[in-house]
């Protein structure tokens, strides 16, 4: 979770930088860009 | 945007073990955290109602995006006690996204002051609602695969469904009814990506050429076979004395006849939607592994530092007992007689126990010390020798020679052979027992065939 979390931030803040690239994949049609996750109910990186 | 299917506070629905009070700090440093990340909407999983309802609802008062669940209910009432939807605007799209809570877990294990209802008892008056208001319905759902696809062919009008679970592999987005459906794999070792292209249409298109080309394909390969039927001639004359050869060609024209027809079928919708200006909407997927390469984002990390510093308070407050070198103390006296700690092996078997030293699994306890997590209590059965995750609240107490991953972690205890020293323990440890903590979420280069070679 820990590793999870702080990659993730990351990755969002770079997918949203790079948003205008979204208009760029259809435009005819309307981008969109769905990021999802599920079961991460805090799993820590290794513990030692 | 980004979206949680569920299962994000705990793993299971009931707590074991009495880590309770850890699983806790831990799932608040998670919703601090998806706060910083902007998350859209989190479903509700049967997991997230672990710590009891008012626990959760303590959350979403903690939380900036909404817990989504249209059929969480107050068992009188019936009413749901968390939104059952969320309308976020992105772009010049309107989407709805759904929380469904799956009923996978029988009644008595959750609480007694709510009820899950059935997914068809919710559903229908809110897809025939939401269809007409928005351009995008996504579902979050915690059913299993089998109740997310009854549920994509009953409602067309819902278009992406994000199932949340306990997967071992991520699940590519596949069709039901007029919806993708798809699952990151369990712990959050991968974020799905979905790069949606929403046309007006509403419906996702498969690609025309595509399935008329394998169609195609389908359709010369039975024509040869038909010409084979008809080389000495017309086969209804040919083989009028044996029925079977004829019905097995008359089965093999009337399959020809159907491809056909349903290449003709496609070939006209095409048109059809050609001349409307009707497009079908397309998309393309993938999952994004949270590799230990990436980098931490500061804000994020400050939480999970602070989260681990808590955890391990609490542990902390929880220590009980204090022991001496080789004498645990009495609160483990039933459960640890049969160990003896590695000096007292070292006393027979001298070179093993120095060779031992040297080694990571000597340091284990030490390591959890220097990231502060030696009250950890999900953590201490790896790194002590005779504890478990039923009484490692107690593992403080341990004497300082079973604080490490001692011989009689992968031995066995170690009474009856001293009892009896010509009574053999294994020499080498199966790898089921090595593999009971160097698990891929613990220790994801671990091979068996070369790393028992570093013990000693």
């Amino acid at each position: 979770m820990i590793r999870f979390m702080a990659t993730f931030l990351f990755l969002n803040l770079f997918f949203l930088s790079t948003s205008p690239a979204i208009a760029a994949i259809s435009p005819a049609g309307e981008g969109l860009r769905i990021f999802f996750s599920n079961d991460v109910h805090g799993e820590t990186e290794p513990c030692g | 945007m980004a979206l949680d299917a569920g299962a994000l506070l705990f793993p299971e629905p009931q707590f074991i073990y009495g880590v309770e009070e850890q699983l806790k700090a831990t799932a608040m440093g998670v919703v601090a955290s998806y706060n910083v990340m902007n998350f859209a909407a989190v479903g509700i999983a049967p997991q997230d109602l672990a710590a009891g309802l008012d626990f959760l609802k303590n959350m979403q008062e903690k939380s900036t995006f909404p817990w989504l669940s249209s059929n969480l209910v107050d068992p009188q009432s019936r009413k749901p006690l968390f939104p059952g939807s969320t309308t976020i605007k992105a772009g010049n799209l309107v989407l709805a996204v759904i929380g469904l809570t799956g009923e996978t877990v029988p009644p008595e294990i959750l609480g007694d002051d709510f009820s899950i209802l059935p997914w068809q008892k919710i559903l229908p008056e809110m897809i025939d609602k939401l269809t007409d208001q928005v351009d995008m319905i996504v579902l979050l759902s915690s059913y299993p695969l089998s109740e997310n696809q009854k549920i994509a062919e009953m409602f067309p009008g819902i278009h992406v469904i994000i199932q949340a679970g306990s997967l071992t592999t991520n699940l590519q987005p596949q069709s039901a009814g007029n919806a993708l459906i798809t699952q990151t794999e369990r712990k959050g070792k991968h974020i799905g990506l979905l790069e949606i292209s929403w046309q007006k249409s509403k419906e996702w298109g498969t690609n025309p050429q595509q399935a008329i080309t394998e169609l195609k394909n389908e359709e010369d390969r039975i024509r040869w076979q038909l010409n084979r039927y008809r080389k000495k001639g017309e086969p209804e004359v040919v083989y009028r004395d044996n029925q079977k050869i004829l019905e097995a060609y008359k089965g093999l024209l009337q399959k020809h006849e159907n491809i056909l027809a349903e290449i003709a079928a496609i070939e006209k919708k095409t048109q059809e939607n050609r001349t409307a200006g009707i497009t079908p909407s397309s998309f393309t997927a993938g999952f994004i592994a949270m590799e230990t390469s990436l980098p931490d984002d500061k804000t994020v990390q400050e939480i999970v530092t602070a989260t681990n510093e808590t955890v391990n308070e609490i542990g902390k407050k929880k220590f009980k007992g204090k022991a001496q070198a080789g004498k645990p103390a009495e609160i483990f006296a039933s459960s640890l007689e049969d160990y003896r700690g590695w000096q007292t092996c070292g006393s027979c078997h001298p070179r093993e126990t120095e060779a031992w030293q040297e080694t990571r699994h000597a340091r284990a306890y030490r390591t959890l010390e220097d990231k502060g997590q030696q009250f950890n209590f999900k953590c201490i059965p790896c790194h002590v020798t005779g504890i478990s995750l039923e009484n490692s609240q107690n593992s403080s107490s341990l004497p300082p020679d079973l604080r490490a991953v001692g011989c009689e972690s992968c031995h066995g205890p170690g009474r009856e052979h001293l009892d009896n020293p010509e009574k053999k323990i294994p020499v080498a440890p199966a790898e089921a027992i090595c593999l009971g903590c160097h698990q891929p979420d613990q220790d994801d280069d671990f091979d068996y065939g070369r790393d028992k070679r570093l013990v000693h």
